[in-house]
């Protein structure tokens, strides 16, 4: 039931994605609003937590997708195709040709625009743990768990060969399970 | 314990998957963008169309094809004629010489002057040919 749901919804991405190629803007607005929730969400992250700059630069990587959607071949999600123009968009803001290498490192502290408090019980304790990874790392997590990637989707948004991206993941989950203990059923932890 | 570890990454990665945020509202966002787009499109230059041919111009681009190949043959005829006249004058030296025409080929110097006037006529045709193209 769920996997017809999933298909008749793909079917009419599909459809849309069609339309709009041909010029029909109605059908780009479909688009752009089934998926501006996960690329602002992306964004805000990437921008960490900057809502109005995240906007602004989902708003971009929108105006992009339109003007090369024919370059759009297909081979990917429409959605991953989206997120890669976004990462793309938000690193030439910062200008940067690549995540930066400091991303790598562990970082101390809380990270600047998001709130912990803001959120509540298991999300919040989840976005305090995801505080202690490092930005490649708490990345690779949002892709694979936030925005639900695979993870060779994910590899391909952020421009990582797959083996970095399982090890990034890897690492942050080994970390995470430290962090989440408390969460974890008596049985698996 | 394979077990036991696929379990604990599972109840992990269902964890971090509920601990989601929740998606974002339009709010606007939808028509912002699509304005965007507009205005995106607006600033695109015109595209150029390549305006079809009129018939003068077809004809005018006849007449000057056939005028090219009229003078491509005629350099072609001329080169030919100046082979000929080559030959012609050769015979008519050879003949004209005071030991006579002899068919026969006594020694390798009496090819010189044929060899001479090919590689002079052949020169000739190439040039022709090369300033006709």
């Amino acid at each position: 039931m769920v996997h017809d749901e999933s298909e008749r919804v793909a079917a009419e991405l599909a459809g849309w994605l069609a339309r709009a190629r041909t010029g029909d803007r109605h059908a780009f607005a479909r688009l752009v609003r089934s998926h501006q929730s996960r690329v602002r969400l992306q964004l805000r992250r990437l921008t960490r937590g900057d809502a109005a700059l995240a906007d602004d630069l989902a708003q971009e990587t929108f105006v992009q997708a339109w003007l090369h959607l024919n370059e759009f071949r297909g081979d990917a999600r429409l959605a991953t195709w989206l997120h890669r123009i976004a990462l793309t968009r938000f690193l030439q803001h910062v200008r940067r040709p690549q995540l930066p290498q400091e991303w790598c490192e562990p970082e101390d502290g809380d990270e600047p625009g998001h709130d912990p408090r803001a959120a509540e019980g298991l999300s919040r304790d989840v976005e305090r743990a995801l505080q202690a990874l490092s930005e490649i790392q708490r990345l690779a997590v949002v892709h694979c768990f936030h925005l639900d990637l695979s993870h060779a989707e994910a590899a391909q948004v952020l421009g990582l060969p797959l083996g970095t991206l399982k090890s990034h993941l890897d690492r942050a989950k080994t970390r995470l399970r430290e962090l989440l203990g408390a969460w974890q059923p008596e049985s698996a932890a | 314990m394979n077990d036991h570890l696929l379990s604990d990454d599972q109840v992990l990665d269902a964890l971090l998957r509920a601990a989601a945020p929740a998606a974002l509202a339009d709010d606007g966002f939808v028509t912002r963008t699509m304005a965007a787009v507009d205005a995106a499109n607006a600033a695109l230059p015109a595209r150029r169309r390549t305006a079809a041919p009129s018939p003068l111009a077809i004809a005018r681009a006849i007449a000057a094809e056939q005028r090219r190949h009229d003078v491509q043959a005629r350099s072609w005829r001329w080169a030919m004629a100046g082979v000929a006249v080559g030959y012609l004058l050769m015979l008519v030296s050879v003949a004209a010489s005071p030991s006579g025409l002899h068919l026969g080929a006594t020694s390798p110097s009496q090819f010189v002057p044929l060899a001479a006037m090919t590689a002079i006529g052949a020169l000739w045709v190439a040039w022709r040919t090369l300033r006709s193209v």
